[in-house]
């Protein structure tokens, strides 16, 4: 467990000061924020740096979006440093994305050394923490299956529009028997979802049409508002009732690899999950010690790198698990219950906690011990 | 792990929801309270058979909390009386034991009177237990303390104070002894007005500190006692804090909230140096080492005397904890470096006990123990 708030200052800088001393660190503050002015810098007040590091862990890395937040850092914050050190490679940057495009990208442009931990499985651990502690998850060994899935889908405009893409299979293919919610109006974006298919027209040349038959919003029992529940496990009930957990994660376009919490949900709710992300999201999930459904149904979808392609064949598959009946699907709920409880117990118990901290020791260990003695016995002026 | 804010309306909600629908829930929120508008309740009014009221974080105090108690039981669960009214209401006797209060003190004569007074039936689990997992949750994974084996240890003790007036005067008895011994020269904090009772300590040293000269000893001390960094005495349960001074201080001086009489109730405090990797010792009732060595936890006996645990007599027990701290203060600078290392291996032992989840283990089969006499 980290503390996730505090992991910046309290785990990241403690540990650099006490083991690279003289490394100035960034990071973006609160947690979420992306913008110039929430940099957050923390500094040796007693030596000149003579590096820096960026955590920029939390967001997903859009070049042209944040591209004021990384010229402030490279250009004003550190600037200094780099003008101390002409020569030097200097700049670490950490991200949460595993093998990304838009961080190779991004580094080749400021000459920054990437590095990278899971910072969203921290955060799950800390916010989903002691669920298990409660009952107010049904043992799944008591689950009687109604529904084929659950899915909560709240910003949809944006980068998340891949969402919406999804969304139209489903609504297109009439799987709307199932806890499906959908605003009309992105509660991320501020924009009615009308405008936000434009851009989706010339691909799927009848989605307005598709999702004008839809009653929209989409609410789950009780709710209104599509509230946010990032940072908490919820819609109980209908867990306990659907064979898997539909995950739209934050991405799932381009080569790169960043999930977030969101993953977590059906797996400390006891489910089955189907994974709309990039490429290989299943495959790198894997890598941290969950298991996945390969047993109980096709997840060739993984495989397929484009994009529009694998929504598609995500969609066949909700449509294949849909047709089923109940007793079948109970009995593909019951076949799943050994990955279920597997993957709950490596969250639970600490096995994923520890390949989690040996990840991130193995990063800030990447870190050079490389301070040069010259710095301290003729500082500059 | 549980969510500790959560704990009623996550945990135990959600238990009593699945396993006891008929039964009250009655709690007390926000956390620290215990005045009667700060009761709230789960239940359905009529139809509930029976009732549990949580009153598991502050130690009960009769002449504080009857008011409490009274609306408890006369507002409440008023539904629940007369006994002809809850056979016509539930279609079923009343049961003939109507009530239960679950507290976070042990072996409590305030909990039996209660009990007595009320015709509850008590149970017990350690709440502070949980808070303490839940609020120093990751600081093993936070750089901030520094490792047992890398400390240079040149203060014999840490000793935080905030509330000392009130049922908290047994800190200014502690004090007392501490300044007359001139063990100053330690990290210790005291405040010049109490920033609860908000008397000034002249004030609480009349009406809590019996010894005739303790005007005189704290007047020689220029309060308020502030830890480096600090002012005015910040609350810091929920956080642990002071790690430059813990790391510099063979132990942590442990005020509990409760010091007198026969009951055991530990808070979060005694798990302070635990979380912090540091010996301790501890100013609380009688028997308060060996109740928390019954969860699993070691203490130091091996490398100083730690009778003072048994001594009953609340006064006497201040006096030979102070007695103890002078003859550690005595200590050289290589002593007191050979004595924190000589405790090293059961600072680690409680270090692991408490972040490894066997601690955890030991607070979950308990908490279910009491559920199910509920």
């Amino acid at each position: 467990m980290i503390r996730i708030d505090e992991i910046h200052e309290n785990t990241f800088f403690a540990w650099l000061s006490r083991h690279r001393y003289g490394i100035r660190s960034f990071h973006l503050h609160p947690i979420g924020a992306s913008k110039p002015e929430n940099i957050y810098c923390q500094g040796t007040e007693l030596a000149w740096e003579h590096n820096y590091i960026t955590f920029f862990d939390v967001e997903p890395i859009n070049l042209a979006k944040f591209r004021s937040t990384f010229d402030k850092i490279r250009y004003d914050l550190a600037q200094d440093i780099h003008i101390r050190r002409p020569h030097a490679e200097l700049g670490y940057f950490v991200t949460s994305e595993h093998d990304s495009e838009n961080v190779e990208q991004l580094c080749s442009i400021y000459g920054w050394q990437p590095l990278y931990y899971f910072f969203w499985g921290w955060a799950a651990l800390d916010w989903y923490r002691g669920y298990d502690h409660t009952f107010l998850i049904r043992p799944p060994e008591t689950r009687k299956i109604t529904h084929t899935f659950l899915a909560p889908n709240r910003i949809t405009g944006g980068a998340r529009s891949h969402r919406l893409q999804l969304l139209y299979y489903i609504f297109k293919r009439g799987l709307t028997d199932n806890y499906i919610s959908c605003p009309s109006t992105c509660p991320g974006e501020h924009e009615p979802i009308e405008i936000q298919l434009w851009p989706l027209e010339q691909q799927y040349p009848d989605i307005q049409a598709v999702f004008a038959q839809q009653n929209l919003p989409l609410n789950m029992p009780g709710e209104t508002g599509a509230p946010m529940h990032s940072c908490w496990l919820s819609l109980f009930r209908e867990a306990e009732t659907s064979l898997l957990y539909l995950v739209s994660e934050t991405i799932a376009t381009g080569r790169r690899h960043q999930l977030t919490e969101k993953i977590f949900k059906p797996i400390c709710l006891q489910m089955p999950f189907v994974l709309h992300s990039t490429a290989g999201s299943l495959a790198y999930l894997r890598s941290y010690g969950f298991r996945t459904f390969d047993t109980l149904w096709d997840e060739t979808y993984d495989d397929i790198a484009d994009d529009a392609d694998r929504v598609r064949a995500i969609a066949d598959l909700l449509t294949d698990l849909d047709r089923l009946t109940p007793a079948q699907k109970q009995d593909l709920y019951d076949q799943a219950q050994p990955i279920i409880e597997h993957n709950y117990d490596h969250f639970y118990r600490g096995n994923f906690g520890t390949i989690l901290w040996q990840e991130l020791t193995g990063m800030l260990s990447q870190v050079a011990h490389d301070r040069p003695p010259a710095l301290d016995h003729n500082p500059p002026t | 792990m549980i969510r500790i804010d959560e704990i009623y309306t996550g945990t135990l909600g959600s238990w009593i929801q699945r396993r006891r629908p008929d039964l009250r829930l009655i709690y007390l929120d926000p956390f620290g309270a215990t005045d009667p508008a700060s009761l709230q309740v789960q239940g359905h009014i009529l139809q509930d058979k029976n009732y549990v009221l949580f009153f598991d974080q502050e130690p009960i105090q009769l002449d504080l909390h009857t008011a409490t108690f009274d609306r408890v039981q006369q507002e409440i669960t008023a539904d629940f009386a007369p006994e002809d009214w809850y056979m016509q209401t539930r279609g079923q006797a009343r049961p003939a034991q109507l009530g239960h209060i679950v507290t976070s003190e042990k072996n409590s004569a305030a909990v039996a009177a209660v009990c007595q007074q009320y015709g509850w039936q008590q149970h017990y689990y350690w709440f502070h237990g949980w808070a303490a997992l839940d609020w120093y949750r990751g600081y093993n994974r936070s750089g901030q303390i520094t490792p047992a084996n890398e400390r240079q240890i040149h203060r014999t003790f840490l000793m935080p104070n905030r509330i000392i007036g009130g049922r908290r005067s047994h800190r200014l008895r502690l004090l007392y002894w501490i300044f007359k011994y001139e063990l100053i020269r330690n990290y210790i904090s005291c405040p010049a007005i109490c920033p609860a009772e908000n008397k000034h300590i002249e004030m609480l040293l009349a009406e809590g500190v019996p010894m005739t000269d303790a005007a005189e000893v704290f007047g020689r001390v220029d309060l308020p006692l502030n830890m480096p960094g600090e002012q005015g005495h910040p609350m810091h349960s929920a956080q642990l804090s002071l790690f430059d001074q813990a790391a510099d201080s063979l132990l942590y001086v442990v005020t509990e909230t409760v010091a007198e009489g026969q009951r055991l109730h530990l808070t979060e405090k005694t798990f302070k140096p635990i979380c912090l990797q540091m010996p301790f010792v501890l100013l609380s009732t009688a028997g308060s080492l060996a109740y928390l060595r019954s969860y699993g936890f070691q203490t130091f006996a091996h490398v100083w005397d730690e009778t003072y645990d048994t001594i009953e007599d609340d006064d006497l027990r201040v006096k030979a904890i102070a007695d103890l701290l002078k003859q550690l203060d005595a200590t050289t600078a290589a002593e007191k470096q050979d004595l924190f290392d000589e405790c090293r291996a059961v600072v680690e032992h409680n270090y692991n006990h408490f972040y490894s989840g066997r601690f955890e283990e030991i607070l979950w089969q308990e908490f279910n123990t009491m559920l199910a006499g509920l």
